[in-house]
This record gives C-alpha cells, sequence and structure tokens, in this order.
C-alpha cells in the first residue's frame, strides 16, 4: 500500500514538474515571438526606395500619412540651428538611397512625435503609421549615431530593410 | 438733607480712567497697535532676511547624449529653468543674433529671433567668436568682426585691445552664469569660450534651447501675422568700429 501511495506522489509530482516546464517553455518562446517581431527592421512602403531625396513636410502632412497607416522614416530638424547641420550632413551623405521626409521642431511639437522625441534631431522610423524605432538626442547608448556616420548607417540598417 | 452725594448721581463710567487720564481701552489699543508693528517689522525682516539667502544650486552636470556633447546641464535645463530665474547671484543670457545673417529661409528656418525667456538678455555668440559649420545650403553666416578668433587646435586669440574685458563686464566671474539659445549650440560654444579664457566651469550653465521651453517666462517676438516686436528684446550690441584693433 504504501509503496503504490509513494509511486502515485513521484507520478504526481512528475506531472506537476512536466507540466510546469511546458508552460515555462511555451510563455518563454510567446515572449521571445513578440521580442523578436517588435524590433524586426521595418520595410519601408516602395516609393521610399531607389532615390535619395528629402522631402519636408507640415504637421498636417505627417498625421495624414500616419491616418494613412504608411510606413516611412522621418527626421526631426530645427532648420535655424547649428546642432541639427552635422545629422543633416550625414543623412545626405548615407549610401543607402533612400526618400525621407524632415519636419521641423516647431511643427512635430504638436504632433504624436513629442511623446518620443523630446530634443532635435531625432531620425524617426514610421511602421503602418505608428513610431517604431527613434533616436535620442539626451540619451548616451544613441550618442554614437549623431557623431558617426558608419554607426548612424548601421542603425538604419538593423531598423530598416534595404 | 436733601442734597445728593455727586458721586452717587454721577453715571458711573463704564470705561474706568486711569490716574494719567487714559482709558485702559485707548491704553489697549496702543498695545495691540505697538504689538501689531513689531510683529510686521520683525515679519518683513524675516521674510527679507529669507529672501536674500538664495537657494543653493546643483553643480553643473552634464546632460546625456548628443545634448551633453552640447554642454547641455542635467539639473537645471529648459524644463525647469523657471525656477532659477531672477537670482540676485546670477546672469541670464541668450546667445542667439537678432538676425542672422546665414540664410535659414532656405532650409525652412528663421533668421530672425523669434522669442525669448524672460530675464535673459541677447548677446550674439557670432559677435564673440568665429562660428564654424554651418550647413552649406544656408550658406555663410556672420563672417563681420569677432571679439575672438577660434582656433582650429580650439584656442582663442583676442582681436581687441578691449576683448577681454568686454568679455569680463558682461560674464562677471563672481556670479552664476546661465547660457541659453535656440538648440543649445551658441550656449555650448560660449561656455567653451570662457572656460578657455579662465571662467569656472563649476558657475556656468547651458540650459538649452528656447525652442524646447515650455515655461511660464515666454516672450514671443514673432507675430501671428509674421511680423517681429523687436523693441521687447534685452538686446547686447558690440560696436566695433569704437574698439582697437590688436
Amino acid at each position: 500500500m504504501n509503496q503504490k501511495r509513494t509511486t502515485k506522489k513521484s507520478k504526481r509530482l512528475y506531472l506537476v514538474i512536466v507540466s510546469c516546464a511546458i508552460t515555462l517553455i511555451i510563455v518563454s518562446s510567446v515572449l521571445l515571438a513578440i521580442f523578436w517581431t517588435n524590433n524586426l527592421p521595418v520595410t519601408l512602403d516602395p516609393q521610399y526606395y531607389g532615390n535619395t531625396e528629402v522631402i519636408d513636410i507640415s504637421k498636417t502632412d505627417y498625421e495624414t500619412m500616419l491616418k494613412d497607416k504608411k510606413s516611412f522614416v522621418v527626421m526631426v530638424d530645427n532648420a535655424g540651428c547649428t546642432t541639427t547641420a552635422k545629422m543633416r550632413d550625414m543623412m545626405k551623405d548615407l549610401p543607402e538611397k533612400f526618400t525621407y521626409y524632415r519636419i521641423l521642431w516647431p511643427e512635430a511639437k504638436d504632433t504624436d512625435l513629442a511623446s518620443y522625441v523630446k530634443y532635435f534631431p531625432s531620425i524617426v522610423v514610421v511602421e503602418k503609421g505608428k513610431v517604431k524605432y527613434y533616436l535620442r538626442a539626451d540619451s548616451d547608448e544613441d550618442a554614437k549615431y549623431y557623431n558617426d556616420s558608419a554607426a548612424l548607417e548601421s542603425w538604419l540598417k538593423s531598423k530598416i530593410n534595404f | 438733607m436733601t442734597s445728593a452725594n455727586p458721586a452717587k448721581t454721577t453715571k458711573p463710567s463704564i470705561k474706568p480712567e486711569t490716574k494719567s487720564g487714559f482709558k485702559s481701552s485707548d491704553i489697549l489699543i496702543v498695545i495691540v497697535a505697538i504689538v501689531l508693528c513689531v510683529v510686521m517689522i520683525v515679519s518683513s525682516i524675516i521674510a527679507r532676511s529669507e529672501s536674500s539667502q538664495l537657494k543653493p544650486l546643483p553643480a553643473p552636470e552634464l546632460s546625456e547624449g548628443q545634448r551633453g556633447e552640447l554642454g547641455i546641464d542635467k539639473n537645471i535645463n529648459e524644463g525647469n529653468i523657471d525656477q532659477y530665474l531672477g537670482r540676485s547671484d546670477s546672469v541670464y543670457y541668450d546667445m542667439r543674433m537678432l538676425e542672422d545673417p546665414a540664410a535659414y529661409e532656405s532650409i525652412g528656418g528663421d533668421r530672425y529671433l523669434s522669442g525669448f525667456v524672460d530675464g535673459f538678455e541677447i548677446v550674439p555668440y557670432p559677435y564673440l567668436a568665429s562660428v564654424k559649420g554651418l550647413p552649406a545650403a544656408v550658406g555663410e553666416g556672420y563672417t563681420g568682426e569677432t571679439l575672438f578668433t577660434k582656433n582650429d587646435d580650439g584656442t582663442y586669440t583676442a582681436n581687441y585691445q578691449e576683448s577681454e574685458t568686454i568679455l569680463s563686464d558682461i560674464f562677471p566671474k563672481d556670479k552664476y552664469i546661465f547660457l541659453m539659445c535656440g538648440g543649445g549650440g551658441y550656449a555650448g560654444m560660449t561656455k567653451d569660450l570662457l572656460i578657455k579664457n579662465g571662467w569656472d566651469k563649476d558657475k556656468i550653465y547651458v540650459v538649452g534651447g528656447y525652442w524646447f521651453y515650455n515655461g511660464a517666462h515666454n516672450v514671443k517676438v514673432k507675430n501671428d501675422d509674421g511680423t517681429y516686436s523687436f523693441w521687447k528684446v534685452p538686446y547686447h550690441n558690440i560696436n566695433f568700429n569704437n574698439l582697437t584693433k590688436k
């Protein structure tokens, strides 16, 4: 009798351990999948590939593109400022040919961009009408992308499908 | 004997008089008045002494990232500069030009000073030292006379005999110096110029850019109809014609 009970107990324990392990595996794979999908590079809408062009847009233009669920790149800039000059030049000299938009800070700060980008300049990657990646001028981690064109290029390559 | 006792016939006074003839209520009023005066004087003295004891400033500390590279402070910046305005131990300068010769409108910008934070006075950095590295599209910036020339090795050479005196007059060494501009660039350059000329780096705060300011002391110079009210701007001009070339 005692032996039977012990076997039953160990079977239960085994079942509990196995089910816990399975749950753990399932949960972590789901989390990994979510993380993986969230960090995938964005494929821009086809019209943005092939040409290097900078198009100035207004607040209204930007908001319309969000409504239209477009996938694009926008640089948050401020023309009358020396601090953005370097970023502007680095973007122009990128070997990857793609068209991106430029929105000036006075316009950008009245859009949803302001909840992500606190200081110009910044490069923002929008996927299907939602901001997905952006550079922070007040982050040590992002500082290299503001100073080195090769670093900026590799950041863009990791965030955009070229 | 019908004569009435005057002490009995006179109506007794409600307010008893003292020997000196003052009523006790009068004395009470005088005492209350004196106490009130003393309280007012003491409290005003306390209030004055409290206001003269300025809150100590946090030591300058650089922000993270590119803003830190521009010299923008982590603790005192556009977000909280309102708390530090109007200090008697400090001077406040915005380093932009009233009208920048660089054609910023060619890239969608504005060459005119569109506003500033109340309490800041305008001293254009391009008059203090030479500026390099403007974007090609805006063409040349200010190329006129400057008090100092920035050399390739990062040092500064005074161009006029009065250059150091003017710098010391504008930026007193015994005061805290709060610097601002449009985005932080000119302010950071000014800090560099001052430090290289012997100012204490721990007394200089680059508080960032007017473009990021959302506080309660915004003075708009650009009007809604596109005109500018430049008379609002406390502007420091440097007349190079009156200076002696070195």
